[in-house]
C-alpha cells in the first residue's frame, strides 16, 4: 500500500449515515435558518436546498417528516420525480437562491430580476427531465443560466439549490 | 455528512462535533449572499466556515446549542463506521505531526481536499502549503518505518 493509500485510509470512523441522522442534519440545517433570518421563514423562495447539499445531506425517506417542517420544500418552485441509475427512486426538487460573487458585483434590482427570471424558469420546468446523479445540480444551474443569458440578465446574481426524497438511504 | 466527519474526525466528543456542525450551519446562513456561484467553490465556502468555528472552538469555551440537541442523542446510538485494517498506526503518526502540517495532512487524506485548497481553507499561500506538506511526508514516512522496525 502506498503512503497516499495508508493516508487515506487513516481516517477515523464516522458515525454510519443513517435515516436519523441524515434527518437531524438537515434538521440543524434548517433550524439554523430559521435562527439566522427569522425574517426569512414564510418567503417563497427557496434557500436551504444549496446549504443542504453542501452539508451532504438529501432528504431521504424517513426525513419526509423533517422536510415537511421545511417552509422552502413544499413551495419549491419545481419537483419531479426520477429514477437513479441505481434503481432508486427520487423525488427531486429545485429553487434558487441570490447569490453575490465579489467578481461580480450586481445591484439589488438586477439580482431580484435575475431570481424572478430564474423562479419562473424553475415552474415550468419538467425536474423529472433531468437524470438524477451527481451532476444534476450543475445540469439545471446550467439551463437556468443559458435562460437568464436569454434575458440579458447576470449568472452571477443567482444559485440553484436541490434537494432529494429518495428511497433507501440518501445519496 | 462531509461536513459533520470534518469535526468528529477533529473533537474528541461527538456531542461537541454536533455543536460546531451547527455552529456551522448558523454561520453559513447569516452570509449566505456571500455563497460562491461555482459548485466546486461552495464546499470550499462552506469548510473555510467550519475551520474557523473550530478555532474558535478551541481557543473558548464551547456553549451548548439547543438546536442541535437531537443531533447529539442521534450521534450519540449512532455506530461508526468500520475502521481500516493497520489504520490505527498510520493515524497515530498522522496525530503527532505538528499542528500545521498535521491538519494539512488530515485536509488532504481525510477530507479530499487538494493542497491548494487546503491551503486556502487555512489562509496559507500555496507555496507554504507544498513545503509544509512535503514535510509532513518526510515525517510521517520516518515514523512508519520507526513503527514497522
Amino acid at each position: 500500500m502506498t503512503l497516499d493509500e495508508q493516508l487515506s485510509a487513516s481516517a477515523p470512523p464516522v458515525p454510519a449515515r443513517t435515516a436519523d441522522l441524515d434527518r437531524e442534519l438537515l434538521f440543524v440545517i434548517a433550524e439554523a435558518e430559521r435562527l439566522a433570518w427569522p425574517a426569512r421563514r414564510h418567503r417563497r423562495r427557496l434557500t436551504i436546498g444549496g446549504l443542504a447539499a453542501l452539508g451532504a445531506v438529501a432528504v431521504g425517506t424517513a426525513a419526509a417528516g423533517a422536510a415537511g417542517q421545511l417552509p422552502w420544500y413544499d413551495s419549491a418552485p419545481s419537483r419531479g420525480s426520477a429514477t437513479t441509475a441505481t434503481g432508486e427512486k427520487c423525488d427531486v426538487v429545485y429553487g434558487v437562491k441570490g447569490i453575490e460573487v465579489q467578481a461580480h458585483p450586481v445591484g439589488a434590482a438586477t439580482r431580484a430580476a435575475a431570481i424572478a427570471a430564474a423562479e419562473e424558469f424553475l415552474e415550468s420546468f419538467d425536474a423529472s427531465s433531468v437524470r438524477i446523479d451527481q451532476d444534476s445540480l450543475a445540469e439545471v444551474q446550467k439551463l437556468v443560466d443559458a435562460e437568464l443569458v436569454k434575458q440579458g440578465l447576470p449568472t452571477t446574481a443567482v444559485g440553484v439549490s436541490m434537494a432529494l426524497t429518495c428511497d433507501g438511504v440518501a445519496k | 455528512m462531509d461536513l459533520l466527519a470534518y469535526f468528529v474526525r477533529r473533537v474528541p466528543s461527538r456531542e461537541d462535533a454536533a455543536d460546531l456542525y451547527g455552529e456551522t450551519m448558523l454561520t453559513a446562513w447569516k452570509h449566505i449572499n456571500k455563497l460562491p456561484a461555482e459548485p466546486e467553490r461552495q464546499r470550499m465556502w462552506l469548510f473555510v466556515i467550519a475551520a474557523n468555528t473550530l478555532s474558535n472552538h478551541r481557543r473558548t469555551a464551547q456553549r451548548r446549542l439547543s438546536l442541535t440537541d437531537r443531533l447529539r442523542d442521534v450521534l450519540a446510538v449512532t455506530a461508526p463506521t468500520p475502521d481500516v485494517e493497520g489504520a490505527y498506526a498510520v493515524r497515530d503518526a498522522v496525530l503527532r505531526l505538528h499542528d500545521a502540517q498535521r491538519e494539512l495532512v488530515m485536509l488532504i487524506h481525510w477530507d479530499g481536499f487538494t493542497i491548494v485548497e487546503a491551503a486556502e481553507i487555512l489562509g496559507l499561500n500555496a507555496s507554504t502549503a507544498r513545503s509544509r506538506y512535503a514535510a509532513a511526508r518526510v515525517t510521517l514516512r520516518e515514523a512508519l518505518v520507526d513503527a514497522r522496525a
